[in-house]
């Protein structure tokens, strides 16, 4: 047990930002809070840091309650979004701040921030003052500024986010091979699921000031724990149905059964529906509609179908080489792939 | 090479001339605005120092301007006059003074400033520019009452509290004036600094914390070097301020204190020796505009880094 938040509560002003989070991580672990803006998780990770004390509970790091321990006192990196770099200080004394306030010998310094550099492909960039550098480098020296310090917990407050889409990719399964190799407990804070799909041993998705679901990126794909989760990770249909005996009726003569009681939500993957013509042989279908948009993406086509009853599900069809995909209008059948990927959850009251 | 060998035997016969320069400058580039304050500057302020600066070498009597007497040396009897320097020292170092304390009192609060929330900073900014609101001559005469004599409010106060049993003599010396020209010259500091410290990144001072740099050195090695533009703007101007000021000495430091420009008021208003006074005003301003010019170089020094850009 190496971090580990314990009922989390912090308020600004009238605003709750959080409310009983809590998380707990193993030595080494790669974590990821996920979720909107404002969902509270950039004060999580400002609480681990302490730049941020909370009202109640605690943050425990390698069994010591850090709660209340200044931010210069826990040994912690931090990476800001904006990175933060010192712009009056070249790369090298970037880097070297934290030596210097440790009061190390020069020659020590020298060597480490060498190291540090070379560790991010930097090290002709030395005398370089942050402005004269592009994002990617400036996001490296923020990294080697924290390196060169060995923290045992490292925490990144939306990293990639100044970055292009291109080297953004790049850089992160860069970060998740470096932090993999130095065995650094990592904690960072995405708004992008695909991000945190790339870099996470575990991902907290995080809605509303909690943390709604810790679990392996796949498995909150898979099995998520609220209809929340669900809609925020993927892409995702949502029937509301009405638990009677034990089963919930998805379509006609299509059942699940139901640990809960009275109304559910049924999460089902775009993926795992299928479409066919209605008179293609042997097809059991589960719904009748008509095609109400498309979306060809290339190697898959994304469909609207709508089922009447106000009731419109999304399916995604990974489609055959030139093949040409239905027409809006076009009357389709939907049917399940796998009745046992979907998953029932207890619907969510009100909007 | 030869393009411009080219161009430069065309522009003999299209030479731009001086005028098409100020024209341009004025209409293309867009200066025409500014027309207006550079003629009022110019009339009220260039000519009456290029006067002023030309008395220095001419000799003037009843107000009229001797001619064929132009000579270098006013000034050089000025300069070889050892009360000269010493007045000009006072100014000098009174000027220092209130400079430095101005920048140890401003800082904090602009500090604070910048920690505050909304309605701490508006009734910060209401204390800091209200004094600006009457007249300095005001303000020094409340310092007078303040710090005079036996029943001056302080020396009254002091000894009713039974601090002190004899009246502190504070009006009429140099600390009198220090006093007032800091009360004075203070919201010229803060608000500069203001400026530069609300402009700074509050993430940089997290990042040095979490690299396990205390509160005290985060201040010293993240905020203040990037609030020198402040403090250097601070300093200048009150510098400037303090060393030319006029009327904070003559009512702060009595009849017998002297400082540079209270030399010149007496050249000019009481002696009537006008070459006299111009000279000590030509070595008060040129003085003033050398020590402004130090220091913004200075400045400009330890900000060298603010001018790399990525190339």
């Amino acid at each position: 047990m190496h971090v580990e938040i314990r009922n989390v509560d912090k308020t600004f002003g009238s605003l709750q930002v959080l409310r009983a989070c809590s998380l707990t991580m193993s030595r080494g672990e790669v974590v990821s809070l996920l979720g909107p803006s404002g969902c509270g998780k950039t004060t999580l990770l400002r609480c681990i840091a302490g730049f941020v004390v909370p009202e109640q509970g605690e943050i425990v790091i390698d069994g010591e309650d850090v709660t209340l321990v200044p931010p210069n006192r826990r040994r912690v990196g931090f990476v800001f979004q904006s990175y933060a770099l010192f712009p009056h200080l070249t790369v090298f004394q970037n880097v070297a701040y934290g030596l210097n306030v440790r009061r190390r010998p020069r020659s020590e310094i020298a060597a480490r921030v060498r190291a540090a550099l070379d560790l991010v492909a930097l090290s002709e960039f030395a005398d370089r003052y942050p402005a004269q550098l592009s994002g990617g480098q400036q996001q490296r020296v923020a990294l080697a500024r924290v390196f060169i310090l060995e923290p045992e917990i490292l925490l990144l407050d939306e990293p990639f986010n100044a970055l292009d889409a291109k080297l953004r990719g790049t850089m992160q399964v860069e970060l998740r091979k470096l932090v993999k190799r130095l065995g650094m407990t990592s904690i960072f804070v995405t708004h992008d699921q695909t991000e945190a799909l790339t870099l996470s041993d575990r991902i907290a998705v995080m809605g509303a000031g909690t943390i709604e679901q810790l679990s392996e990126p796949l498995q909150v794909y898979d099995t998520p724990a609220t209809t929340y989760v669900a809609g925020f990770i993927g892409s995702t249909n949502l029937l509301r149905r009405r638990v009677e005996d034990g089963r919930v009726e998805l379509a006609r003569g299509v059942t699940l059964p139901a640990a809960f009681k009275g109304e559910v939500s049924v999460v089902l993957r775009p993926e795992n529906l299928l479409l066919s013509e209605p008179s293609a042989p042997g097809v059991a279908p589960a719904w009748e509609g008509t095609v109400s948009f498309v979306r060809p993406l290339g190697a898959t086509v994304e469909y609207e179908v709508e089922l009447g009853d106000h009731e419109a599900l999304r399916v995604l069809d990974l489609r055959e080489p030139h093949e040409r995909p239905f027409a809006v209008g076009a009357r389709v059948v939907v049917t399940l792939r796998n009745l046992e990927a979907c998953v029932v959850l207890p619907a969510v009251t009100g909007p | 090479m030869s393009a411009h060998a080219s161009v430069a035997a065309r522009g003999g016969a299209r030479r731009a001339s001086p005028w098409r320069a100020l024209h341009a400058s004025i209409f293309a580039r867009g200066l025409g605005p500014a027309l207006p304050a550079v003629a009022y500057l110019v009339v009220f302020l260039v000519v009456p120092l290029a006067l002023l600066f030309s008395f220095a070498f001419l000799s003037v009597e009843r107000g009229v301007v001797q001619p064929g007497t132009f000579s270098l040396a006013h000034f050089a009897e000025a300069l070889g006059d050892l009360l000269f320097w010493k007045v000009a020292w006072r100014s000098f170092w009174v000027g220092v003074v209130a400079t430095l304390l101005c920048l140890l009192l401003g800082y904090p609060l602009a500090y604070l400033y910048t920690q505050w929330g909304d309605l701490g900073r508006r009734l910060l900014l209401i204390a800091v520019v209200a004094p600006l609101l009457t007249s300095a001559i005001v303000r020094t005469y409340a310092w007078m009452v303040i710090l005079g004599g036996r029943y001056g409010l302080m020396n009254s106060l002091l000894i009713d509290l039974g601090l002190i049993t004899r009246p502190l003599r504070i009006l009429n010396t140099d600390l009198a004036v220090i006093i007032g020209m800091t009360q004075i010259h203070l919201p010229f500091m803060v608000l500069p600094l203001i400026a530069a410290l609300a402009a700074r990144d509050p993430d940089q001072e997290d990042a040095s914390l979490s690299l396990g740099a205390s509160r005290v050195e985060t201040f010293w090695r993240v905020t203040v070097p990037q609030s020198i533009p402040g403090i250097t703007a601070g300093c200048a101007i009150v510098f400037a301020l303090s060393y030319t000021n006029f009327i904070i000495p003559q009512l702060l430091g009595g009849g017998n204190y002297a400082t540079l420009a209270l030399q010149v008021y007496e050249f000019v208003i009481v002696i009537l020796d006008w070459t006299k006074g111009a000279v000590r005003a030509s070595l008060l301003l040129g003085s003033c505009f050398v020590f402004v010019f130090v220091i913004t170089w200075a400045g400009n020094r330890a900000m060298a880094w603010s001018e790399k850009r990525a190339s």
